[in-house]
């Protein structure tokens, strides 16, 4: 006898254990009067058994070791990069509130600075809502306020021709000074966010790279400015991105 | 954070398991579940805490089985091994039978009813949380799973037969 396929989902739900209480009540009333129907139900169930009992079972001991092995903190080799990663998005952080008013040596304040903006960027790449405090509709106000803000004259790079358009900005700590922050996204909704600070420094250095799990980071400096371009694209487009940027803002 | 890793180890085991009806390989559920938790982790700021865990993870996991596993193709026949080496020690032979009969037939039902399947059965997933770690809508689960169960449905007769071949 062929059952309505409600009666099908039925049974399927009862073996699954999908079923509220009534439900239940509901499917054990029809199947204490129906014979034919029991059996297939049993059937069902063993069927499910079987395939379960073929399963072996997790061991404790060997789940936690897996938690283990995939930790950041773990020296074996295969979390060495997420390793990596984090120390680096904490010695962004850590070393971004602890040592704000060092001005050390610049090579090691603009590492610094490259560390900060994968931190931000890290932080608001997966922000739906607020990516940016400023949306790019306001343009020129956003450059007006992060210029003066920063106390030197800023401007969002147009980087049309790579696939990357301006979403907006935000004004955040960079040591002692304010620091702009860029961010952009390509039709396919990757995101890279450029930082840029403007410190009393006038040296310059050419493009370094610091590639962690998750993003690459590109960052120079220019005179008293120092960029940060991070983002998850490849290596070329960000270098193409990053020389695009470096032809702009001189 | 808590939360997090506290829902981690809940989920685990099933996970695991999930991992290892999938592959049929314990080395190869281990791969698959750390690499999972290592993305887990790395991307632990895309999961909205309070929500349950165990749906993202199996999502993370059947991508990154999808992604690799199966089209590299590592595990291109059933492995009786695995058979053997879990319903070893206190199955009685026709049970056994019957095991190999079924993790046969479920390799050559469609992946997606497959994994519908063992989702539930195994990974101890809710329809609604499978559907949506699988990406699709419960109906449509349900409906696969469905699917995958008659086909693996052991015709009596001919297990009898091959019961009787063996003997």
């Amino acid at each position: 006898m062929k059952h309505s396929k409600n009666i099908e989902d039925l049974l399927q739900a009862g073996v699954d254990g999908q079923l509220t209480e009534a439900e239940e009540r509901g499917l054990q009333e029809r199947l204490a009067s129906d014979p034919e129907l029991a059996a297939q139900f049993h059937e069902l169930q063993r069927q499910s058994d079987l395939i379960r009992t073929a399963v072996p079972a997790a061991d404790p001991a060997h789940m936690q070791a897996l938690i283990r092995n995939a930790q950041p903190q773990a020296t074996y080799q295969p979390s060495l990069r997420l390793a990596a990663s984090v120390v680096i998005f904490g010695l962004g952080i850590g070393l971004g509130y602890l040592l704000p008013r060092d001005g050390a040596a610049d090579s090691q304040s603009l590492m610094i600075f490259a560390q900060q903006a994968q931190a931000a960027h890290a932080l608001y790449v997966s922000e739906v809502l607020h990516p940016v405090e400023v949306e790019a509709s306001e343009r020129d106000h956003l450059q007006t306020w992060l210029s003066n803000r920063l106390g030197a004259a800023i401007i969002a790079p147009q980087l049309g021709d790579t696939g990357f358009s301006l979403i907006g900005g935000r004004l955040l700590p960079a040591g002692e000074n304010a620091s702009a922050l860029f961010m952009y996204e390509n039709s396919h909704g990757d995101r890279l966010s450029l930082l840029a600070t403007h410190s009393g420094s006038a040296e310059s250095q050419s493009f370094r790279f610091q590639s962690s799990a998750d993003f690459l980071t590109i960052f120079w400096q220019d005179g008293p400015w120092k960029y940060s371009l991070v983002g998850a694209a490849p290596r070329e487009t960000m270098d193409e991105v990053a020389r695009s940027i470096h032809g702009q803002m001189i | 954070m808590r939360s997090f890793n506290t829902q981690l180890e809940k989920a685990l085991p099933d996970l695991w398991r999930y991992a290892c009806s999938l592959t049929r390989d314990r080395d190869a559920a281990d791969d698959l579940v750390q690499d999972c938790i290592e993305r887990a982790l790395r991307k632990r700021l895309l999961w909205m805490p309070g929500r349950p865990l165990k749906p993202w993870l199996t999502k993370i996991m059947l991508n990154l089985y999808r992604d690799r596993w199966r089209s590299s193709a590592r595990f291109p026949t059933t492995s009786l091994d695995f058979i053997d080496e879990i319903a070893a020690p206190n199955t009685d032979p026709i049970t056994r039978l019957e095991l190999r009969d079924i993790w046969r037939r479920l390799e050559t039902i469609p992946a997606e009813q497959s994994q519908a399947l063992l989702a539930v059965v195994v990974g101890g997933l809710s329809y609604d949380e499978a559907a949506w770690s699988l990406g699709i809508p419960r109906g449509t689960l349900m409906s696969r799973i469905a699917r995958a169960r008659s086909k693996l449905k052991t015709d009596p007769d001919l297990s009898s037969h091959s019961l009787r071949s063996v003997k």
